[in-house]
């Protein structure tokens, strides 16, 4: 054991001190700019506060049950319920973690895992510390690395993921990890995982899940109800609050927009240019991109992202009501339906995104893509050429876990809303000359 | 080609399974399974004097007892017996009634002594020569005409050809354009005319089943009355119980088969993984059992209503479609009820189609190839009397909750192969002499539900598989049924479509999970509206299950008739709603 001074000490205070001050600041600013757009529903708060808990007062999940860690989308919430447990997403859009685990980590690696080594190193984050496991599923090569580096530090399942996944070998590959995270879950919980617990907590994600087909059904309106970064800051929030909470909460805010919609109350006007999101993940407080869209006269009208709406879009559909039945519609919703593009074959993403476009009646795509994350850089290409069928504009923008970038952000969304609203009077006046 | 024999590879083991499979289709005459006597000798012959009436008689039927009822007027004395046997009409002694041989085929007539009586009404005494004939359901078909008596033993004769046509014979010629006195079983009493052949156009096979009464006089002194009555196969009585034995022998060994295979999982899984670890995978679960759905609910009524008519259409309806085939699995063979015949029994005996006339030929192929394009296996999943007996074994399982058996594209493609050769055998067994009817698993069910005693060999064997099989897998057979492979054929051409919206696709697999025929493409098709696989039997679980509105749809003619709703599974959902209430119940 290494002995530290007090001199030494007193600079790790002040470390931590600087680092919780800039931290809270950075948060509590994106928390304000959020609020300051018009149409806040009543309703939102409740999300507002555990953002603000855990990134501004820097505080613990509150809840009775253990905490596991998980990273990305692929980790069944399912079976974390099932056990007693209480997942927390560890993925973070952490600034001032960012800057911190700059050093420790290659040059090239994105920004999420920099930030999160960042808070390994400072190791003052409660959300962090507070984890019995941290789940980590191999999903791209930063990912992989990561868990490895956790893993000195804390105790770390790594979960293996079938990236070939339209065999069928790799979803029963899939269900006996399931079985192996069972146990060690099992191990951190000391309750066991019964049939009648995972279908229970099946059928509580589930309906969750029905409480925000009936919130997608409002964002799927013609005008807009609620400004997209509030969406993705009441979808980040699911994060941090169990979902029991969640829902009733959810549920309260779906009861206020269908009064808004009786009465009439739109957030934007109609010719507001509809935007969808779509690319790497948006985390609070990296919210900078969803409130630039709304403040330059656009409405995120709907995201792809795994952050957002993706990661409690699709439901489990238990088939097969044995244990293993029930694991596998699990797997096949945490694996087959997952639009990550770590998956080798993934040309469901590019359906996913055309049916958004259509649903949701987008006029145009931003594809998001973190410095360093190249498999959504990848399925750029893919996306622009199907858009381009379609008529849609979309523009790739590349951002970073700092502030630096906003100016630069803020010019090119505004050129492109200006190009959309452009495009939408040129078609308006050809149609009009056609009609004199 | 390269596919097929690259599976054939793969699956050498199979194959040698598959050659086993051959050889025990071909001789499965050999593997008896329980065998009804085809004779009369299981019959008893009675004779019963009654108060009631005047100067009639008639038989009845009891299971395997044959009664000769007398009425008043008639003793027992006056009556002389004869019947048909393979070597022709004989005279029967009182010690041949007692105890029947096996020479009789099945036709029996009893001719009373003349009796004296004013039969007419004119006021004068009249001869009547009265006579009753009864024929065995042994003896008919719907193939053959009926056999005669000759006129030595009674003027007048009446005979059931095909099962459905009374013709007369009177002095062993057809009573061509005579007037008739017909008495049906409900005592109306009509005057008939019959046509050129002697055929009596308004008696069919329902009043040959019932009984009726045929009156006839040349010189209205002599009167001729004969009662006929055909034994029909009496649903629900003993006799179709007796049918019904050898089917519930295999329901009972099948579920004995699925205790032991329960028991033989349990041990294993015990065995692998410890006591604990089967007390959480099988414990005894709350939830999970039969769910409803409105497609599968008129599926289901489909299916019942396809049951009834097809075993026993002809018993509520009288026999209207001859010619026509429907190609589902019914044998049109041993079951003469159908209302339409399945046309499994040509597919599975070529040369006996070839041996037909030509109109006949062609009546049959295009009724099986326009019920195909228009329905394709529709027919499988809605009309299938095979199809619903799998269903109520899945259901079965499903009330039980017990745990099925995943089956994945290995195990699928497997059975692909026992599929091939249940092709090649249904289509050529015929040629090579054997039977492929004796090793379908079907004759164990459609005849004896509509009451019929068909010997069963190495099809009951099949059958107990099958059971067991879609016990543990929903629509096992299905998935090897060779006449739904020959139905598979018209898939890209039938009005009946399974669509999906491509972009509304989230691949999430449900579809593929719920299907029972694993059907794959279904759920990797990324570009094509058209997803219609051969094997798909339209039962509707792939669109109950998807999550997607729209994105999947059972069409006809274009027009949707079942289409997946997120809604619709979301409700799935709502019975857990005081979960989100009470925070902590997990």
């Amino acid at each position: 054991m290494t002995v530290i001074s007090e001199q030494e000490r007193a600079i790790l205070n002040r470390r931590e001190e600087r680092f919780f001050r800039r931290s809270s600041h950075t948060a509590a600013r994106y928390l304000r700019d959020m609020e300051a757009l018009p149409g806040l529903p009543n309703a939102m708060e409740p999300f507002l506060t555990a953002l603000r808990h855990i990134y501004v007062d820097h505080k613990g999940i509150v809840t009775s049950r253990p905490c596991i860690g998980t990273y990305c989308a692929m980790v069944p919430q399912e079976l974390i319920y099932a056990a007693g447990g209480m997942p927390v997403k560890l993925c973070s859009g952490h600034y001032t973690a960012f800057q911190i685990g700059d050093d420790s980590t290659p040059r090239d690696a994105c920004p999420l895992v920099k930030a999160v080594a960042g808070f390994r190193e400072m190791k003052t984050m409660p959300i962090y510390e507070n984890c019995k496991l941290m789940v980590v599923p191999t999903t791209c090569d930063c990912k992989k690395k990561m868990a490895d580096m956790l893993s000195q530090e804390a105790n770390v399942h790594v979960m293996n993921l079938p990236l070939n996944r339209i065999d069928d070998g790799a979803i029963s590959g899939c269900v006996i990890e399931y079985h192996r995270l069972i146990e060690i879950l099992e191990a951190v919980t000391n309750q066991s995982v019964t049939w009648s617990r995972l279908y229970d907590s099946i059928q509580m994600v589930g309906v969750s899940q029905q409480e925000l087909s009936r919130f997608l059904e409002f964002k799927r309106q013609d005008r807009a109800l609620i400004y997209g970064t509030h969406v993705m800051a009441m979808m980040n929030a699911a994060s941090y609050m169990s979902l029991e909470q969640w829902t009733a909460h959810l549920r309260t805010l779906n009861d206020e927009l269908s009064e808004r919609q009786e009465k009439g109350e739109y957030v934007a006007k109609a010719n507001r240019p509809r935007i969808m999101l779509t690319g790497s993940p948006i985390i609070f407080p990296n919210i900078k991109l969803p409130l630039l869209i709304e403040q330059m006269g656009g409405v995120l009208a709907a995201d792809e992202t795994c952050m957002g709406e993706r990661f409690m879009y699709d439901p489990v559909v238990p088939v097969d009501m044995s244990f293993n039945g029930l694991l596998r519609a699990l797997a096949n919703r945490y694996v087959r339906a997952c639009t990550c593009p770590v998956f080798s074959e993934n040309r469901q993403r590019i359906n996913r995104v055309l049916h958004m476009v259509h649903e949701y009646k987008i006029q145009g795509v931003i594809y998001h893509v973190l410095r360093g994350c190249l498999v959504y850089d990848y399925e750029f290409s893919l996306l622009e050429q199907a858009l381009e069928k379609e008529n849609i504009p979309v523009i790739r923008v590349e951002s970073d876990y700092n502030e630096e970038d906003v100016e630069q952000l803020r010019i090119r969304i505004e050129a492109f809303i200006e190009l959309i609203k452009l495009k939408e009077l040129k078609e308006k006046g050809i149609r009009s000359i056609h009609d004199e | 080609m390269k596919s097929i024999i690259k599976t054939i590879l793969k699956h050498w083991k199979l194959l040698i399974f598959c050659v086993l499979l051959g050889v025990f289709a071909y001789y499965s005459w050999k593997f008896p399974f329980y065998e009804f006597s085809d004779d009369t000798t299981d019959y008893t012959l009675s004779m019963v004097e009654t108060d009631d009436g005047d100067y009639g008689m008639y038989f009845t039927y009891d299971n395997t007892d044959l009664t000769l009822v007398l009425e008043k007027g008639i003793d027992t004395g006056d009556i002389q017996f004869y019947g048909l046997t393979t070597s022709g009409i004989a005279v029967m002694s009182e010690e041949h009634i007692a105890s029947l041989t096996g020479d009789y085929t099945g036709s029996f007539l009893a001719v009373s002594k003349l009796q004296y009586s004013d039969y007419n009404g004119d006021g004068q005494r009249d001869r009547l020569h009265i006579a009753t004939r009864t024929d065995m359901e042994i003896l008919l078909s719907n193939d053959t005409e009926g056999e005669k008596y000759s006129a030595e033993a009674f003027l007048l004769d009446v005979v059931l050809n095909y099962r459905r046509e009374v013709q007369l014979y009177y002095n062993d010629e057809p009573l061509a354009e005579t007037q008739v006195q017909v008495t049906t079983a409900d005592g109306s009493v009509i005057n008939q005319t019959t046509d050129e052949n002697g055929v009596l156009a308004a008696l069919g096979a329902r009043d040959a089943w019932k009984g009726f009464t045929v009156a006839y006089s040349e010189n209205q002194v002599d009167f001729y009355i004969l009662t006929y009555r055909a034994e029909h196969n009496t649903i629900f009585t003993a006799r179709h119980f007796a049918a019904l034995t050898p089917l519930l022998l295999i329901i009972a060994i099948s579920a004995l088969g699925i205790l032991l295979c329960l028991f033989a999982r349990w041990y294993l899984e015990r065995r692998a993984y410890g006591k604990d670890y089967v007390r959480r995978w099988r414990q005894k679960r709350p939830h999970g059992g039969i769910t409803f759905s409105l497609f599968g609910f008129i599926r289901w009524c489909c299916m019942l209503a396809a049951w009834v008519i097809i075993f026993y259409g002809a018993y509520i309806f009288g026999v209207w479609f001859d010619n026509i085939s429907l190609p589902v699995f019914a044998c049109g063979l041993y079951n003469e009820n159908q209302f339409i015949s399945g046309g499994c029994y040509y597919l599975a005996n070529l040369d006996l189609l070839f041996g037909l006339s030509l109109g006949e030929i062609l009546a049959y192929c295009f009724s099986m190839l326009a019920s195909m394009v228009l329905l394709g296996r529709l027919i499988c999943g809605f009309l299938c009397p095979m199809g619903l007996l799998q269903d109520v074994i899945h259901q079965v399982r499903l009330g039980l909750k017990v745990d099925g058996i995943a089956v994945d594209e290995k195990i699928y493609d497997g059975l692909k192969l026992i599929k091939w050769v249940f092709v090649i055998l249904m289509l050529s067994l015929c040629f090579a002499g054997g039977k492929f009817c004796d090793f379908c698993p079907v004759q164990t069910l459609s005849p004896a539900f509509s009451g019929f005693k068909v010997s069963l060999y190495a099809g009951a064997f099949v059958m107990i598989g099958v059971m067991i099989g879609s016990f543990f897998k929903h629509r096992f057979w299905c998935t090897i049924c060779p006449l739904g492979f020959l139905i598979g054929i018209t898939h890209k051409i039938s009005p009946v479509q399974l669509k999906k919206q491509c972009e509304a696709c989230t691949s999430c697999g449900a579809c593929y999970e719920a299907c029972p025929m694993g059907i794959k493409t279904i759920y990797t098709e990324q570009e094509k509206i058209k997803v219609t696989d051969w094997d798909c039997i339209f039962c509707g679980e792939c669109v109950r299950n998807c999550p997607e509105d729209k994105a999947l749809s059972i069409t006809f003619f274009g027009l949707p008739i079942y289409t997946s709703s997120r809604k619709r599974l979301m409700k799935r959902y709502n019975k857990s709603d005081e979960m989100v209430e009470k925070e902590g119940k997990l």
